[in-house]
Parts: structure tokens; C-alpha cells; sequence
């Protein structure tokens, strides 16, 4: 049984890379979102086990992101995806309810590891 | 909208319902589940979830649906253990969801909770063992203070969270060297060891902790030291806009203020004779009624109405003084709060406080109707808020040392109000270990604020009055010093902005007992009006006892103590020239001295005695600050400034210019 | 006066003399001006803080700007004044020998006080202004009012 995954990001190609990082480790990737309005409309229609959510975005970043599904589906499982300098971002992000955190550029090993804790 | 009217009534009705709740969990928890109770806190909740869920509140009306089955699986005999906790949470997060409904924002989340009182009500209760985490980050470790609060949030899942070193808002800051730590309370501490393990982490150690808070934590330094937040809702509650009045204080309002009408009426009638008068004076031939009796008698008629007039006016101002006086007072009392007000609040404090402690700690209150002006009472609960939890934390022992010292295991917190005089005493106090006069003397002269020397001359008194040194009250001091330290000069100085004073008494391994005077309106005190080298000053009459004349030669000195014998008994005179750096008046034959009461009687040295009155109290402002042996000013009746100086400080002033003079 | 608009590039201010100098204080802060009165003094105040005054039911603070400049002390005759001025919500008083004028000085007219003055002359000023065939010293407001804790603290510590 492996776990559903939205991935969301502005990026087409950080996208593709996510994607195949985690078809690699098994995991089944069932939406993606290229922006935070498109990843709480998709997340109520596909309630993924686990969201990777980049944190700059056009319309609708991904903290606000967070918080829209949460309120939501307070159960949501989503772990951010961030570039270097952008601490302060990902702190409120966690303190909106986001479970755990990658900082780009990542090894894939990290972010697998990240969505496997997310999933416990 | 019909949400917009509706809402103040929810928020006031919330409010009530939140009170009400919370002193049923604190009754429910000392008493047990006696049925009375819990069918009263079940309509509490219930009447609440009804309100709530009528304007659309989901969380609150979600919180509250919760709690009833709790409380109906309570009636129905489910025991109770750790209800008690788990409720008085929920009454917290009621809370912030009420504040979030007046103020907006959505940070407050249930799902926890619900979870919890779910597994309660399923049997599953909580035995929570303590535990001490503590978590080291590896050097690489991208966005410390991120991974710090994901760790931290992940904990929360499996644990309850109790005290954060450094505290969290510093970590969301950016505040964050490698490690931090966290007190917590799990079912299973031994498991967050692996929960917590994980990339970023360098190491993790995860240690039951003792009952006791007495032992020291791993000093991370002083700021690192997890405060208990400030209770926010004690400073909020004590601040009010709005004020309940009497009806019948309203009804004497209303005849004063009709008086004030008649005695306008009166002092519009004078003006008019005196009008009249003065043309009669020009031209007595006018007068209505004249007849030709001769210009003398016209005249002596002019002077005798002119007298008549004179004499009205004068008993027109008797009268008006004494109605506006009235007035004065009557206004002035409708400011006043019973200081229930504030000691409401602190059954709960003292609760959480003494749990977070390790201690047990019984709670007593007294006077609770004493009132006070709400002013005062705003800004007291700072400075009571800092002493209990200094009672708590250094004052109080664990049950384990106080039944080894054959005291009962329950430590007793006192907190009593009543009216002396011109003022309000407002008292806290513990029978716990009591002040260590050695370690404070020890760590002022650590501190360089006294030689060795001093530090070994000072009575027991002045060595407990070194706590209030602002070089001793720092941080840093508090972990050396087991005792009191931390704001105390901040106390200090909240209570003598509102005109007051601290004392404070202990006995080694007894206790110890703090008074706070204030007086019983901000705004006007009963003074004493003296001359002291050539200036004016206002002596606070609460607390003066009498004034005597001593000659010279019965005054004794050493260095700059002075005594002399009053009725048998050694009275101390502390000049108040030398206090306030005035000009000592030579070869004065004769001393003048008020003396004061309070612990000490003490005389003060003064020039001249001026009279008595009431004087209005007004603050010396935020640029001049805290004027060592001043509390305030006011305006004399010429229009100048005169200072309020402040008995107790005076003495203490001269104390330390001794002192001064030994040192180095 | 408050919340009156200053034209941009003009400065408007109260110029006043002190012991053979002008000074400018930026009318904005400038509350009103009054004649010397008899002050209260405080004890144990720095020196140049004088004492207290009554201004219609307010007790605030009097400061002697001489004192504060560290200039020599004057006689006081009847063209002394004090200026109440409002910073941060605080009210105090400074003694000034004379109020002299309002004026507005052209922004372009001013240079900042180290291209005329020494270092230690520098500490309260905020600018140089050239009018007419002088100077005026502009007073930087904050600097004079700065709250003398830190010169208390240290006495105490010394104690």
C-alpha cells in the first residue's frame, strides 16, 4: 500500500523532480498544484495522505496554503519545500500546522525521510 | 447585522460562562465529582455550545460539545482522574477562541483537545509521567529555529508540553544556539527518544524527571529559563472601561449636583445685588425706597446692605465648598473596585503554578471586598502576581523537605487586603523557608554593591531590604540567591508609582510575609505640609503618629545616627536635610520631629510644621522617573509645586548614606 | 501648533539665545513659552535638571539648558523664559536667556554641525544654519531630553 502524494510548486521542473524522487521510493504521486489556490482546490478533491508545498507562490503562497487546508481537514499532512533564507517563512509555517520541512537544494534521501516521518 | 449586536452580549454572557466553568473544575478538583457540581458545569457548557453554535462559533461549539460528554460520562461514573487538567485546558482554549471571536484570527486549535477528552471519556486515562527532554541539533542543520519548533510540534503529539528553554517566541525569533530543552508530561516518556531521533538531530536524551522543581535545570542561562507567561488575562480583566455604579450612588450624585444648581442660583443673585449696590453707591438718591432722611443715612444704608451681601457670600461659599467636597468624594468612590476583582483570579495561577512547581500549595484569601481605586487595582496585579509566584517557586518547599522540617506537606499562600487608616494594606504571604539573609549579604557583595564589611554590619532588616537593590534583582542573581530576586525592584517601584509602599518580614525556615500599602484613592491623600531647609514638602499623614520638640542637647549622635529617648523608648532620627542633600540648619536648639509608625517608629528631622490638609497627588512624569525618598508631587494652594516625600525611602536613604560612608 | 506641515526643504523654528549663541528648536515640539517662575527643586536630580513647575495643574520638569551645555551659569533677568516642549508624549521645560524669534530656515542654508563645530560641541546639535550674519546652533530635541538614567544608574553603582 504506498501512500497518495500531492506535489505542489510554481516550478515545472522542481516539480518533475519531486515526482520522480518519490516514484523512486515507492510512493504514488496523485496531483499536483502549481500554485496555492490550485493546491487547497485539488487537495478536497484528491485528499492526499501528504502534501509537499513550496513556500513562494503566486496567488496564494504556501502558508496560506496551509492554513486554507487545514482548516479544512485538520488531519492534512503536508511538509514544506524552502529555499535557503527563508526561515522565517517555515517557521510560521509550522506554526500554522505544517509538519516537517525540506531546504532546497535537497538530496532525495531528505525529502523521502521527511514524508516517511510525515506519514508515522 | 444581526451578528454585530448579538456579538457584545455572547462575549459578556462567554465571559461569565468561562468564569463560572473554571471555578467549577478548581471545586470539582478539590471536592470531587459531587453531582450538583456537575450538572451545573454541564449547563455551563451546554448554554455555551447553544450560543456558540447559533453565530456559527464551529470550534467553540465543537469544545464545548466535547466537554458535556465528558462531564455526562463523569455523572455516569467514570472517574475522574486527570479530568480535572483536561477540562481546565479546555477552559484556556475556550478562552483564546472568545478572544479570537472579539479580536479576529484563527490560531487556536482543538483537535488535540478533542482527541483527548475522547480518549478520556473511552477509559483510556492518562497517567502522565514527568520527563526532562533535551535535544541537540547537529552544527549543519539548516534553519535551526524551524527544526527546533517542528520537533517541538511533533512532541506535542505524544506529549504535553509544559516549559520551553529557550522559550518559543525567542525560537520563532531566530533565537537558537544548537540545543534546547522541554519539561514534559507523557505516558510513555522513554518512547520520545525515538520519535524524536531523526536527520538535523544530533542527539536526543530524554530524562524522567523528579516531582520536585527544586533541582536545577540545565542552565541554558538566565534567559533561557522557560517563564510561565504572564497571565494575560489577569491584566486584561483588571482593566475595565466601563464601571457598575450604584443606583443610589447615582441618586446622591443627583442631589449634589442639584445643590450646585441652588448654589448657582444664590452666587447669580449676589453678583446682581453687588451690581445693584455699586450704583447705589454712585447715586444712593436712586435707591428704591429712599427717602429724604439726608446723604449720611443714605450712606450708612449703603454699608449695612453691602454687609448683608458680604455675609450671603460668604456662607454661599461655606456651602458650595462643602457640596463639592461631597461631590468629590462621591465620584471618587464610584471608581472603587471590591479587590475580589483581582484575587478571583489567582485560585487558578496558584494552581497551575504550585502543579508546574511540584509543589502543594493551599490558597487563602482574605478582605476580598476591601476596594480599591480601579487604577490601583490595575496596576497592583503586576507587582501580586510576581511575589506569589517568587512564594511559589523559592518561597514554598516540596512536600518532601517540609515534612522532613515537620510542617504540614501543604504549603500556605495567604493574600489578604484590609483598611488601615488613610489606606489599603494589601499582604502576601507564606510560611515557607523564608529569606537567606546570608546568601543575599554573600551575593550584594559578590556584586560589588557593599564591602564585606557593610554586608557583615547590617541588621537582619537591612539585609532582607538589600533584595529590593536593583544590582541584586538581575537574572543572573536569581540562580546563585535561591531565594527572592527577580523584579523585586520592579515591585518595588510599581507600588511606590501608585504612592505606596513595600515591606516585607521573614524568619528563617518559617516564612515570610510581604505588605503592600496603597492608598485608598490615587488621587488625593491627607498630608502633613512641613518646611525643611527653606523648601516645602507634603508628609503623608497615614502613618504619623505625633510631633515632638526635642531639645538639642537630648539628641545623641553616632556618625549620622541619631536617637533620642521618647517616653522610655529609643527613637531613631533620620534628618531629612541630609536625607534630600539639603542645608542642615546650624545650631538648632531645638529638634522638630514627626514621627512615623508603620514597622519602625522613626522621627523625622523637619524644620517647621505648616499645617494639614488634603492635597491632590500628581506623578513627577516619565522623564524624572523613580526620585529616591519622593513619591510624587502636588499643588499648593499659591500655586506652587511642592514634593510628597515618602517616609519609608527616607529612612532607607539615610541608612545607605551611612553605609556609603564606610564603604572603600 | 502641532501637526503643522513643514514645507519641504524649510525648517520652522523657535530661536532662542543662550549665553551669546542662537539656537533653533523645531517649532513641532515646541508646546508654548512661558516667563521664569519660582521651580521646586527635586533632590538628588542631575544638575542641570532645576526642579518642578506647575503649568496650569501638570507638574513637569525643568531643565536648565546652560547646566545641559555645560555652559557657565548667567544671571536670569527678566528676558528669560521657559520653553515647554513635547517630545514622546513627556512634557518638559528648558530655560532659555531669551526667546528671540519664529523663523523658517531654507533646508539649503543648513549643514551638518561637524563641518563647523568640535566634537564635543556637536553632542546636542542637529545642524548649522547660516542666517543673516550668523549662526544658529539647531538643537536635536532627543539628545537633550535623553533620559539621565544611565547617569543615575552609574551613581547608584557606585555607591
Amino acid at each position: 500500500m504506498s501512500a497518495r502524494v500531492m506535489v505542489v510548486d510554481d516550478a515545472l521542473f522542481m516539480r518533475a523532480m519531486i515526482r520522480e524522487a518519490l516514484a523512486n521510493s515507492g510512493f504514488q504521486v496523485v496531483a499536483e498544484a502549481s500554485n496555492g489556490e490550485e493546491a487547497v482546490a485539488r487537495y478536497q478533491e484528491v485528499r492526499p495522505d501528504v502534501v509537499t508545498m513550496d513556500i513562494t507562490m503566486p496567488q496564494m503562497d504556501g502558508v496560506q496554503a496551509v492554513r486554507e487546508i487545514l482548516r479544512q481537514d485538520p488531519s492534512a499532512r503536508i511538509v514544506m519545500v524552502s529555499a535557503m533564507g527563508q526561515q522565517a517563512l517555515v517557521v510560521e509555517a509550522i506554526q500554522a500546522g505544517a509538519r516537517d520541512f525540506v531546504v532546497k537544494p535537497f538530496d532525495q534521501a531528505r525529502l523521502v525521510e521527511a514524508i516517511r516521518r510525515a506519514l508515522r | 447585522m444581526q451578528l454585530e449586536r448579538l456579538l457584545p452580549v455572547f462575549l459578556s454572557e462567554a465571559d461569565e460562562h468561562l468564569q463560572q466553568l473554571e471555578q467549577g473544575v478548581l471545586t470539582l478538583e478539590r471536592r470531587g465529582p459531587d453531582p450538583e457540581l456537575v450538572g451545573a458545569l454541564f449547563r455551563s457548557a451546554h448554554t455555551l455550545k447553544g450560543s456558540a453554535g447559533a453565530l456559527g462559533f464551529g470550534r467553540i461549539a465543537q469544545l464545548t460539545h466535547a466537554m458535556e460528554e465528558a462531564l455526562e460520562a463523569l455523572r455516569t461514573g467514570r472517574p475522574a482522574d486527570g479530568l480535572a487538567d483536561l477540562l481546565l485546558e479546555c477552559v484556556d482554549a475556550l478562552r483564546a477562541l472568545r478572544h479570537e471571536v472579539a479580536d479576529g484570527g484563527e490560531r487556536t486549535e482543538v483537535a488535540q483537545l478533542l482527541r483527548r477528552l475522547e480518549e478520556w471519556k473511552q477509559g483510556r486515562a492518562e497517567a502522565l509521567h514527568p520527563a526532562d527532554v533535551w535535544v541537540r541539533l547537529r552544527e549543519d542543520c539548516p534553519m535551526r529555529a524551524a527544526r527546533a519548533l517542528a520537533l517541538l510540534r511533533l512532541l506535542r503529539e505524544h506529549a504535553r508540553v509544559e516549559e520551553v528553554a529557550p522559550p518559543e517566541e525567542a525560537m520563532a525569533r531566530g533565537n537558537l544556539g544548537l540545543e534546547f530543552t522541554a519539561r514534559v508530561r507523557a505516558r510513555n516518556p522513554e518512547s520520545l527518544q525515538e520519535l524524536l531521533a531523526g536527520p538535523d538531530v544530533e542527539a536526543v536524551r530524554v530524562m524522567p524527571a523528579a516531582e520536585s522543581r527544586d533541582e536545577r535545570w540545565l542552565d541554558l542561562g538566565p534567559q533561557a529559563r522557560g517563564k510561565l507567561p504572564d497571565d494575560p488575562e489577569l491584566t486584561r480583566r483588571a482593566s475595565l472601561r466601563t464601571v457598575r455604579v450604584d443606583v443610589e450612588r447615582l441618586d446622591r450624585l443627583m442631589n449634589l449636583v442639584g445643590e450646585l444648581v441652588v448654589d448657582r442660583i444664590r452666587f447669580q443673585q449676589i453678583a446682581q445685588r453687588l451690581k445693584d449696590a455699586r450704583l447705589l453707591g454712585a447715586s444712593p438718591e436712586k435707591s428704591p425706597g429712599h427717602t429724604d432722611r439726608g446723604p449720611q443715612k443714605s450712606r450708612s444704608d449703603f454699608w449695612d446692605g453691602l454687609d448683608g451681601v458680604a455675609e450671603e457670600l460668604a456662607e454661599a461659599t461655606t456651602h458650595l465648598g462643602r457640596v463639592t467636597s461631597d461631590l468629590q468624594a462621591e465620584v471618587l468612590k464610584a471608581r472603587m473596585l471590591p479587590i475580589e476583582h483581582l484575587f478571583s483570579r489567582f485560585p487558578r495561577y496558584v494552581r497551575d503554578l504550585a502543579q508546574r512547581a511540584g509543589k502543594r500549595v493551599e490558597l487563602v484569601l482574605e478582605g476580598q471586598d476591601t476596594e480599591l481605586d480601579r487604577s490601583v487595582i490595575e496596576q497592583i496585579g503586576g507587582p501580586l502576581m510576581h511575589l506569589v509566584r517568587n512564594a511559589i517557586d523559592h518561597g514554598i518547599e516540596s512536600p518532601g523537605e517540609r515534612e522532613r522540617a515537620g510542617k504540614p506537606a501543604a504549603g500556605r499562600l495567604r493574600l489578604a487586603a484590609f483598611q488601615e487608616e488613610e489606606g489599603i494594606v494589601v499582604v502576601v504571604e507564606d510560611d515557607g523557608r523564608g529569606i537567606d539573609t546570608d546568601r543575599v549579604r554573600q551575593r550584594a557583595v559578590a556584586l560589588g554593591i557593599l564591602s564585606a564589611e557593610a554586608a557583615g554590619r547590617l541588621s537582619e532588616e537591612e539585609a532582607v531590604e538589600l533584595i529590593f537593590h536593583p544590582g541584586l534583582s538581575t537574572a543572573q542573581a536569581v540562580t546563585e540567591v535561591s531565594g527572592r530576586g527577580v523584579g523585586m525592584d520592579a515591585v518595588r517601584a510599581g507600588v511606590q508609582a501608585l504612592g505606596g509602599s513595600v515591606e516585607v518580614e521573614t524568619r528563617r525556615g518559617q516564612g515570610t510575609r510581604f505588605l503592600l500599602r496603597l492608598p485608598l484613592t490615587l488621587a488625593i491623600v491627607r498630608a502633613l505640609l512641613v518646611s525643611c531647609g527653606g523648601e516645602r514638602y507634603a508628609l503623608p499623614l497615614a502613618g504619623v503618629q505625633e510631633i515632638v520638640e526635642v531639645p538639642a542637647e537630648r539628641v545623641h549622635r553616632f556618625g549620622t545616627h541619631r536617637t533620642t529617648l521618647l517616653r522610655g523608648g529609643v527613637l531613631p532620627v533620620v534628618s531629612v536635610h541630609e536625607a534630600l542633600e539639603l542645608p542642615v540648619p546650624e545650631g538648632a536648639d531645638r529638634l522638630l520631629c514627626v514621627v512615623t509608625g508603620g514597622r519602625r517608629r522613626v522621627g523625622l528631622w523637619v524644620d517647621r510644621v505648616l499645617g494639614e490638609g488634603e492635597v491632590v497627588v500628581k506623578p513627577l512624569g516619565a522623564y524624572l522617573g523613580q526620585v529616591p525618598g519622593v513619591s510624587g508631587a502636588t499643588i499648593l494652594g499659591d500655586g506652587r509645586v511642592a514634593l510628597i516625600l515618602e517616609p519609608a525611602a527616607l529612612v532607607r536613604l539615610a541608612v545607605r548614606e551611612e553605609e556609603l560612608a564606610h564603604v572603600g | 501648533m502641532q501637526g503643522q506641515k513643514e514645507d519641504r526643504g524649510e525648517q520652522h523654528l523657535v530661536v532662542v539665545r543662550l549665553d551669546r549663541e542662537r539656537y533653533g528648536v523645531p517649532i513641532e515640539h515646541v508646546h508654548e513659552i512661558i516667563r521664569m517662575q519660582e521651580v521646586t527643586r527635586v533632590p538628588r536630580a542631575p544638575n542641570f535638571v532645576e526642579g518642578v513647575i506647575n503649568l496650569r495643574g501638570q507638574v513637569i520638569p525643568v531643565i536648565d539648558l546652560r547646566r545641559r551645555f555645560g555652559l557657565q551659569t548667567g544671571e536670569r533677568d527678566g528676558a528669560c523664559r521657559i520653553v515647554v516642549v513635547e517630545m514622546n508624549g513627556a512634557r518638559v521645560g528648558l530655560v532659555v536667556d531669551a526667546v528671540l524669534e519664529v523663523m523658517r530656515i531654507p533646508e539649503s542654508a543648513t549643514v551638518p554641525p561637524e563641518e563647523i563645530l568640535t566634537a564635543s560641541q556637536v553632542a546636542f546639535l542637529k545642524g548649522v544654519a547660516k542666517h543673516g550674519d550668523g549662526l544658529i546652533l539647531l538643537l536635536d530635541l532627543q539628545r537633550v531630553l535623553e533620559v539621565h538614567e544611565q547617569q543615575a544608574l552609574a551613581e547608584l553603582k557606585t555607591a
